[in-house]
């Protein structure tokens, strides 16, 4: 098995469980925060939107999400509380759609090869996991799939809002 | 880099977020409950253990849990609550540890099984045991789903430090 798989297979995984979570949850709903001080869907998601980008940027790719809401997004933003500043849910998954598109067509022609060689352009402002592509590809991967495990709580927390769901 | 450096850098950083999420909290807070269906912290610590379980089993190495304890947490299980059947937090976090430490002995090993078919030929299933055709298809479907998993513990752990227990 390629070492393109490994990835490629967590991509895939990653995005039916962001499709799934996202299904009639509108913008609103993207805001609804749980108990404690953990992240709503909206910075959920534009944080894997950005980090999505990251891994474009990586190999050489335009950024897919709006240069300008990067910041809101990013590694130690503040939390999004309210609908003055974010950005709309829609938006966020436009961006998400267009770089699994771009990330799956790509590491589907990846060889060993090309995943060994050095990232293609300079990711250091995003804390970089050493200079390989693969390196770094393990590392985004999982995180994105470990903040998509944050989507299921969430998605919940929409279905009672709604009045659906309650155990 | 080979596959099992890969392997080794994912379920380190499965293994870093599990370890801080359980950090501190005890049985009661790990049956806390969030809004709607989604899971508490006891039933997905036992569930992460089950699949690492299933590994370990597919890659003919030590398996860490007991039968009964498999049961409770496998594939399609009953929501765990307060009253319900189920593995003391202790032993839970346990078992993450000793699979975690077995995994990456062997992974550190850099074994050439990873293409190597899986023996369908078992007593029991668990996790993804005995289900995928390779250890690598096996392991490369499983990092996803540990992964996951694994994110669903951030807001439990929210939940238990607010929490009046």
């Amino acid at each position: 098995m390629r070492k393109n798989k490994i990835f490629l297979t967590t991509l895939k995984i990653c995005q039916v469980n962001i499709e799934k979570s996202v299904t009639d949850v509108s913008h609103k709903m993207s805001i609804l925060q749980l108990p404690g001080n953990s992240n709503c869907m909206n910075w959920i998601l534009g944080h894997i939107a950005v980090y999505r980008d990251v891994m474009l940027m990586s190999i050489g790719m335009d950024w897919c999400f709006r240069s300008n809401s990067r910041d809101l997004y990013a590694y130690g933003s503040d939390p999004i509380v309210g609908d003055g500043n974010c950005v709309q849910l829609e938006q966020i998954l436009e961006a998400i759609n267009e770089s699994f598109d771009i990330l799956n067509k790509w590491l589907e022609g990846a060889s060993n090869e090309s995943l060994s060689s050095n990232t293609m352009k300079d990711i250091s402002v995003f804390g970089p996991k050493g200079k390989s592509l693969e390196e770094n590809f393990a590392h985004l991967i999982c995180h994105e799939a470990i903040h998509v495990g944050e989507l299921t709580p969430l998605r919940e927390l929409a279905l009672v809002s709604a009045g659906k769901g309650w155990k | 880099m080979n596959q099992s450096d890969i392997y080794k850098i994912i379920f380190n950083r499965n293994q870093n977020a599990l370890m801080n999420a359980v950090d501190g909290l005890t049985q009661s807070h790990s049956l806390l409950q969030l809004p709607g269906d989604s899971n508490c912290m006891n039933w997905i610590l036992g569930h992460i253990a089950v699949y690492r379980d299933g590994l370990l089993m597919d890659a003919g190495l030590d398996e860490h849990m007991l039968k009964d304890e498999v049961e409770i947490y496998g594939p399609g299980s009953d929501a765990i609550d307060v009253g319900s059947t189920c593995v003391e937090f202790d032993r839970l976090v346990e078992l993450i540890e000793l699979s975690y430490a077995t995994l990456d002995h062997w992974l550190s090993s850099k074994p050439d099984s990873f293409d190597n078919k899986v023996d369908k030929d078992v007593k029991y299933r668990k996790g993804y045991g005995a289900y995928w055709d390779t250890i690598n298809e096996h392991i490369s479907q499983m990092i996803a789903h540990e992964s996951m998993h694994v994110g669903e513990l951030s807001a439990l752990r929210e939940l238990a430090l607010i929490s009046k227990i």
